[in-house]
């Protein structure tokens, strides 16, 4: 008996005991998987959570998360009269107004992020889009003068914040707060912040490309988890036709572009996003940024002045932001594409099958 | 000699456990379920069958009350071939065929799209 437990008796023992664990641990966790689609914030929406919880429970979940981006979606917009938003606008130079506390949290953002891109971001740019919007619609352009009245109204300086109770005001006569480059990175966090506080555990939340993951992927109801893959979308390729792609389990990863949204009149094209500064579109080489890091607000108003302040400004103001990965797509001379990425996204980003190389910069 | 047949018990044990725990780990793996058409109206899912079914000339009639949407396969893909909707966008949307394309009746609320369930596939677009 003394010998049956020798040292090889002992280790063949551990060996079955951890095959065993690992096969157990392999089978745990089973995860049931709800997927949800709608349309909001003025695109689509697509929200799928997995859990070790009840389907019913789940829809549930999902109920909720829907409830929520449409009552955002209510008080963000510039289209609904009754809006946080709109009411600010409305009061433009006047009195304060009493926000939600979703509202005045993105505002704060928001104008966190003016100050930080040097107002290449800018929440108020409400006037200059405004005056766009309404010439593109009618195959026409806004005159130098209307652009420049414009632009006059345009300043995050003018935007004051009051926290407790939530209020906001727009120090400026005839302002109009535009969140539309933040709005969805809010909302996105808002959004996963629901379904963490409500037992998910793996969840892909894409509001019009606006990407936010949790946990890694599930693999068809095993406990092991790969990461999620994000395309990120070619320039001038079809809808869906990625130029890379980014591997994340976890964080956000947010994209501008200016060919995601455009007006074409006589023969120009004219993106939805403009510079604060001039008051006109962007037309430059950079064709899209996107943003990879764990917060989607910061990273969709980012995505956007990024776009506005091009490459080189960008990849400094990077310095300072180290938990902020960043891709930029640019056009070359040749009408061929070129992939700059910041160095920490090093295995997490690849190209596609004769897609541009990638090339690694270093911010710090 | 009793401890030696002991420990050729065990290892048989083990050799055996090994077996089937890499059996049941392939028979459990993830499958490749390739491309899947998918059609979700309200935020439910209305349709789904493999987009292999939908060959040449095979019709789906997404309607719902005096909501009309038909969509229809050609060669070039799953477009959609008739609606009521003001606008008619999708009607003239690109056809769908690979992984992650996608077509939307924003007026009716329908969205249809090619997913895949392969390992490796892009699960998501960032735009």
């Amino acid at each position: 008996m003394k010998r049956f437990f020798n040292l090889h008796s002992f280790i063949a023992l551990c060996s079955i005991m951890g095959i065993a664990a690992i096969f157990i641990i392999n089978r745990l966790d089973p995860l049931n998987t709800v997927s949800r689609d709608g349309v909001a914030l003025d695109t689509v929406i697509s929200v799928t959570a997995s859990a070790p919880k009840s389907i019913s429970e789940l829809n549930g979940i999902l109920n909720d998360a829907f409830a929520l981006i449409e009552e955002l979606d209510d008080r963000f917009s510039m289209y609904n009269e009754n809006s946080d938003v709109s009411l600010m606008s409305a009061n433009a130079g006047g009195e304060w107004v009493p926000v939600s506390r979703p509202t005045y949290e993105a505002l704060a953002a928001a104008v966190h992020a003016a100050k930080l891109t040097d107002g290449a971001y800018d929440p108020t740019i409400g006037p200059v889009s405004i005056a766009w919007r309404d010439r593109l619609s009618e195959n026409s352009l806004p005159s130098e003068e209307e652009i420049d009245a414009a632009l006059l109204r345009v300043s995050f300086d003018a935007l004051e914040l009051s926290s407790s109770p939530p209020m906001a005001k727009l120090d400026m006569p005839g302002g109009v707060v535009d969140l539309g480059g933040i709005a969805k990175g809010y909302v996105s966090s808002s959004v996963r912040n629901l379904l963490k506080e409500r037992g998910v555990t793996s969840a892909l939340i894409d509001l019009g490309g606006n990407v936010v993951v949790i946990g890694g992927r599930p693999r068809n109801g095993s406990g092991t988890r790969t990461p999620w893959r994000i395309g990120v979308q070619h320039p001038s390729k079809p809808r869906g036709t990625p130029i890379c792609v980014v591997s994340l389990s976890e964080g956000s990863v947010i994209t501008a572009g200016d060919y995601e949204r455009f007006w074409e009149v006589d023969g120009g094209r004219y993106t939805h996003i403009y510079n604060p500064a001039t008051g006109f579109p962007v037309d430059g080489r950079l064709k899209s940024v996107t943003i990879i890091s764990d917060d989607p607000t910061q990273g969709d108003a980012l995505s956007t002045a990024f776009i506005v302040m091009g490459e080189p400004q960008a990849l400094e103001l990077l310095r300072i932001m180290p938990e902020v990965g960043a891709i930029f797509i640019s056009e070359t001379d040749d009408e061929e594409y070129r992939i700059t990425a910041t160095g920490d996204l090093k295995g997490a980003v690849e190209t596609t099958p004769g897609g541009p190389h990638i090339a690694f910069h270093d911010t710090w | 000699m009793t401890g030696k047949k002991y420990d050729w018990l065990l290892y048989s044990i083990l050799a055996a456990s090994f077996a089937l725990s890499c059996a049941l780990v392939f028979a459990t793996r993830p499958k490749d379920g390739g491309l899947t058409f998918e059609a979700v109206r309200g935020g439910t899912v209305i349709e789904r069958r493999r987009a292999a079914e939908l060959t040449d000339g095979v019709a789906l009639d997404l309607s719902s009350g005096a909501m009309t949407n038909i969509v229809a396969s050609d060669p070039t893909g799953i477009r959609m071939v008739l609606a009521n909707c003001p606008g008619g966008d999708c009607l003239r949307a690109r056809p769908m065929k690979n992984a992650g394309d996608m077509i939307v009746c924003i007026p009716h609320k329908l969205i249809m799209r090619i997913v895949s369930s392969s390992v490796g596939a892009i699960d998501v677009m960032s735009y």
